[in-house]
């Protein structure tokens, strides 16, 4: 909404500038976004008198214009034809910018013009081209322009509830209760003569619930033609484009009161009536921009006696249209179902600032006095006289809404107990009536009547915030909440155990050399695709290892294909952050993500699963000038994952796993018992190519955070410290290759009995007959006595009697 | 012999030349080893006349000691010079970078939710999360906006099905913990992901990170709210802050509803490129919660009241580090992270 000054001072007496009155504005909740200044390039330009008037010696379409400036006189070739002599027209003299650029002294067909007259446009106040803006003859010319048309407009953001605000007066309204004035609502004569509407037409209304009141006012004798330009301008500030004198008035109307009404070409109107129904289904009309629509049974039409000839409140019928040639003016003023609007110009795409106005609220108060105005403008503008009386076929209750209102609240809202005097005068200030009911009961109550156009205003805390916001946030107290802390978990309690080991391995892993990213959660529909290396479909149920199958769920109105799904997966997030940074960033990189990833559930939201991703490609240390440019490979990465898992308090096993994106012989599944805590891989090298990414390893992994979490064991006891010392052993197998590490650590564990605290894997080696040699280390430790050599070696024999009836291990 | 007195002079002199260990091994074995001239004159000191054998014992101790102290101080001078020479061998170019530990940088979204996570942990805050796909129902209906109202079209929605959206703020968490608590009091902080379907540009993202704050309690107000959120802002901003409160109506779901703004820390308020000139940055909308949401969630608005506010994370790491392009954010650039990170 944009209201210049100039003509919002018509309303309300301004005693601030345009900066002033932004703030005071913006602070009450009616936000000013900007500033525009009508006549801030017209530094140089001024009021010319004409003094005379010649015909230009070489064109016929040419006049010379000598002007006064107040202090001397000039010459002007001027090429409008509206100019005479007496007129006060502005003048732009040499070096002047216009329209962006510099005036300069060149000869028009051979005559020196020694400046220029300017037209509307030229000056940026209308598209008006038509001819050389004049002037009240009472300007003084050599005054600056500016100082006549210039002007200062407020463009302002209304917020959904303040459809009142979409008015100039709404807005004089505003500022006349933060700045304690009265607002000035000019009269509005109507000069009435012939015979009456009500003789001869009707206005019906079939659905009183799509539209519950509408005025009909009757226009004769209108000449339609151009508006003069203060209101072409007027227009132009407030970004509405000028059609003729009578659409204009209509829409000066809507700007100043918020009321928007319609113009029908009386003589068009068959059968001396006006039905308001609703449409049939299906029914066809075509609107004033020429498009034929097709109507539903929930949209309001507005009828003759033969057909629709209009689509009530969003736009008239091309047929009725007011065009040259109308010389009667039927005017509609009146007010539609608000939901019914939106509804109508979602479906049909026709938003306009009727619309805007009527989904939100028009005050039911000012039907017919909007059409008042109206017809004063059309006998002043268009030279119409208005046929006596209206039709007003009013279905609306007009009781106003009174609230009864403890004026303790504002105390017990606010923090500060406002007294009955203050609200009382801020409420009036704002158009409300306030009384204290008679049968005061002790309590600090009074009824409040809420003015017709403050359909917001519903209950007490409304009034609160018209109290607070017209005294001023300022004046309130500035305080630290009290009361109890509260104990009951406001969430389920797993979700908490699992954020606060999220922040925990966000410090483990920046200080293990990951930096955080975070990254889209919409992705293409080619980011899972390009990440399976063989389009085969597995039916396992959906997880980490399958996340790349689900199908994602699609937004219905995405913006573009490139952030149309939700993801399913990490990993397309993760080698996108390695691809990108692998661009400009030399040496190893090592990212991770904590985010989620959405499967979607059939008839529900969908399961968000949080997910803690890891990449590392290059060398796993950072770089330095000493030697330890050693790339990351899977044992680093499982290194990591093993941190994590050990930050998280998680027993957990890794066997070997399928997954489409990584290499076949390097990936492994990470779990807790059954359940499936995560992977750990290396891209497959097909991958790695299909994403042009360099020859390096790349190293990922994927775990499910609340699936760590709550696997974490919940509490640690101390076991004691054995005071025995402890013995060491050393044991070298040979396995055959189908044997993994993981099988001859679990065969240790389950046959070293208790002595046994700690098993560490010291060597591995391949040998050259394709077996593999693995060397352990054992501690052994009692807690009632210093071990034996005997002892010790008993336990070191029954591991390896185990790792060979088990496994067919062979000690070397 | 015998009447000859020994005379140390002559070994003192010899361990002036002494050189190296080995040299001052030779010269302990000839001038105090079991052969050396002095160990043979204690051992012929039985054979001193009676009278003099005291004598003779106390001068033969003496040289002993100058001998054996000579010896002691000329060690230990040689040792502390080789111990200097080995450490000057094994001096090492202090001004070499060290070798790096590994560090990864932390992202300033995860930062300032942290850093605004902690200041309110500290008042009894819980720290929440909620689903970001949402009903409808939860994201506008229960929060009074429903259908058909002109305020859907302030907040351009992601729909995945006509009931199913993406949620467009965190508020709709704020209902669903009323809900999981069941009454008051509740103090609440809820970060997350929002999505609006809107271009991206320097200033807008469509997929962003919001803060959500709840309280509800029976004598909580206005006032609190700006005390609480103050002492946030000062929190994040620096304790030399002001913070300012207007209205904002924009916010259907609160009564009275207001925005904060702090004094711009570039310009020190005077007014910059970054402020639009007015010295003032808005940096959060905030309310007190409408009494038509308490009603949704069966709280009665009669006896308690509840304030709440939404802040853009992103917004306030850019504020504070002077970003000047939210893409930089999900653009995981590390030129960008290890600059804010
Ligand atoms: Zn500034």
């Amino acid at each position: 909404m944009k209201v210049p000054l100039k003509w919002l001072a018509r309303y309300v007496e301004l005693d601030r500038d345009a900066e002033a009155l932004a703030k005071l504005l913006t602070a009450a909740g009616t936000e000013v976004d900007r500033i525009e200044r009508i006549g801030s390039e017209w530094e140089r330009l001024q009021v010319a008198e004409i003094l005379e008037i010649e015909r230009h010696p070489n064109a016929d379409r040419l006049q010379l214009a000598t002007v006064n400036l107040g202090a001397h006189t000039l010459r002007v070739v001027c090429g409008a034809p509206n100019i005479a002599v007496g007129q006060k027209v502005p003048f732009a003299p040499i070096g002047a910018v216009i329209q962006g650029q510099a005036l300069e002294a060149r000869p028009i067909r051979g005559v020196v013009s020694e400046g220029m007259l300017c037209a509307a446009d030229e000056l940026g106040l209308s598209p008006d081209h038509s001819g050389i803006l004049v002037l009240d003859p009472s300007e003084t010319p050599g005054r600056s322009l500016a100082g006549v048309l210039g002007d200062d407009v407020l463009e302002l953001a209304i917020k959904p509830g303040r459809g009142d605000c979409l008015a100039v007066i709404g807005i004089a309204r505003e500022v006349a209760a933060l700045t304690g004035r009265s607002v000035r609502i000019p009269p509005a004569t109507v000069t009435e003569r012939g015979e009456p509407i009500a003789q001869g037409f009707q206005v019906r209304i079939e659905a009183p619930e799509l539209c519950p009141r509408f005025v009909a006012r009757l226009v004769r004798d209108v000449t339609i033609g151009q508006s003069p330009w203060w209101l072409q301008s007027l227009l132009h500030a407030a970004d509405v484009r000028s059609i003729n004198n009578v659409v204009d008035v209509t829409n000066f109307i809507m700007l100043e009161w918020g009321k928007p009404l319609h113009a029908y070409d009386y003589d068009y109107l068959r059968g001396q009536r006006i039905i308001v129904r609703r449409a049939a289904e299906g029914e066809r009309l075509t609107t004033l921009d020429g498009v034929e629509r097709i109507l539903t049974a929930d949209m309001v039409v507005i009828a003759d006696a033969e057909g629709s000839i209009g689509l009530g409140g969003i736009m008239g019928g091309a047929e009725s249209e007011v065009k040259d040639t109308t010389h009667n003016v039927l005017l509609e003023s009146a007010n539609f179902d608000a939901v019914t609007m939106r509804r109508t110009a979602r479906r049909l795409g026709m938003h306009s600032e009727a619309v805007r106005r009527f989904e939100r609220g028009v005050d039911p108060a000012i039907t017919r006095t909007a059409a008042d105005h109206a017809c004063y403008w059309f006998g002043e503008l268009a030279g119409g006289v208005a046929a006596p009386g209206a039709l007003d076929v009013d279905y609306i209750d007009h009781t106003p809404l009174v609230i009864d209102f403890d004026v303790a609240e504002t105390g017990r809202l606010l923090g500060k107990q406002y007294s009955d005097e203050h609200v009382s005068r801020v409420l009036g200030s704002l158009g409300c009536e306030v009384s204290q009911p008679a049968d005061g009961d002790g309590r600090r109550r009074l009824a409040v009547t809420v003015p017709s156009w403050r359909l917001d205003l519903k209950q007490e805390a409304d009034l609160v915030e018209e109290v607070a916001r017209i005294t001023g946030y300022d004046d309130l107290p500035v305080t630290m909440p009290s009361g109890d802390i509260p104990l009951v978990p406001a969430q389920p309690l797993e979700w908490t155990a699992r954020m606060a080991l999220e922040d925990r391995l966000r410090q483990l892993l920046r200080g293990a050399g990951f930096s955080e990213a975070i990254t889209y959660s919409l992705v293409s529909e080619a980011a899972n695709r390009e990440l399976i290396v063989d389009q085969e479909e597995l039916f396992e149920p959906p997880s980490l290892l399958t996340a790349l199958f689900i199908e994602p769920l699609r937004l219905a109105n995405a913006m573009s294909e490139e952030q149309a799904f939700l993801r399913t997966s990490l990993l397309p997030s993760i080698l996108h952050v390695y691809a990108s940074n692998r661009r400009h960033a030399g040496g190893g990189l090592k990212f991770f993500e904590i985010g989620r990833a959405y499967w979607q559930r059939l008839g529900d939201l969908p399961d968000e699963r949080k997910i803690l991703a890891l990449l590392a490609a290059g060398p796993w240390l950072p770089p330095s000038w000493l030697p330890d440019g050693r790339n990351a490979d899977f044992s680093d990465m499982r290194g990591a994952v093993e941190a994590i898992l050990g930050e998280a308090d998680v027993e957990a096993s890794f066997s070997v796993a399928e997954h489409p994106s990584l290499h076949p012989g390097r990936v492994a599944a990470v779990r807790a018992g059954d359940d499936l805590l995560g992977y750990v891989g290396e891209l497959h090298p097909l991958i790695r190519e299909r994403l042009d990414l360099p020859p390096d390893p790349v190293l990922v992994a994927e775990l499910d955070l609340q699936a760590l979490a709550d696997r974490a064991a919940r509490q640690r006891r101390y076991q004691g410290i054995r005071r025995f010392p402890a013995v060491s052993r050393q044991l070298t197998v040979a396995v055959g290759p189908e044997v993994a590490a993981e099988q001859v650590q679990q065969a240790i564990a389950s046959s070293g009995g208790e002595l046994l605290t700690e098993v560490a894997l010291a060597d591995v080696f391949q040998l050259p007959d394709g077996r593999r040699s693995l060397s352990y280390s054992f501690t052994l430790q009692s807690d009632e006595r210093t071990l034996t050599d005997e002892e010790a070696n008993d336990v070191r024999d029954a591991i390896m009697a185990a790792l060979r009836e088990r496994l067919g291990a062979v000690q070397r | 012999m015998t009447d000859q007195l020994y005379d140390p002079s002559l070994g003192l002199q010899a361990l002036a030349h002494v050189e190296d260990l080995a040299a001052l091994e030779d010269w302990r074995v000839a001038y105090l080893g079991r052969k050396s001239e002095l160990m043979q004159a204690f051992g012929a000191l039985g054979q001193v006349a009676a009278d003099k054998r005291r004598e003779t014992g106390q001068l033969l101790n003496e040289a002993k000691r100058q001998l054996e102290q000579a010896y002691e101080a000329r060690k230990d001078a040689m040792s502390r010079a080789a111990l200097t020479a080995q450490l000057e061998r094994e001096r090492v170019d202090v001004t070499l970078p060290g070798r790096p530990l590994p560090r990864g940088h932390a992202h300033p979204i995860t930062q300032v939710i942290q850093q605004i996570s902690d200041l309110f942990r500290s008042m009894g805050f819980q720290i929440i999360e909620g689903p970001e796909v949402e009903w409808e129902h939860y994201n506008f209906t229960m929060l009074g906006i429903p259908a058909d109202h002109p305020a859907r079209d302030e907040t351009d929605t992601f729909w995945l099905t006509d009931k199913m959206l993406l949620r467009t703020h965190t508020s709709p968490v704020q209902v669903r913990s009323l809900l999981h608590v069941g009454q008051p009091p509740i103090r609440v902080l809820v970060p997350g992901r929002v999505y609006r379907n809107e271009a991206t540009d320097a200033s807008h993202e469509a997929v962003f990170f919001q803060m959500e704050g709840l309280m509800v309690d029976d004598r909580t107000t206005m006032s609190d709210m700006m005390g609480m959120l103050s002492y946030m802002a000062r929190g994040v901003f620096g304790q030399e802050r002001k913070t300012r409160f207007g209205c904002d109506q924009g916010f259907p779901f609160v009564e009275p509803g207001a925005q904060m703004s702090i004094d711009c820390g570039v310009c020190q308020g005077a007014g910059c490129r970054v402020c639009s000139y007015s010295g003032w940055l808005e940096i959060l909308g905030c309310g007190m919660v409408h009494p038509d949401v308490l009603r949704g969630v069966n709280i009665d608005p009669d006896r308690y009241t509840g304030w709440a506010f939404g802040l853009g994370v992103e917004r306030i790491a850019m504020l504070k580090h002077g970003i000047d392009d939210i893409r930089l954010f999900q653009g995981n650039d590390l030129r960008f992270l290890r600059q804010v990170g």
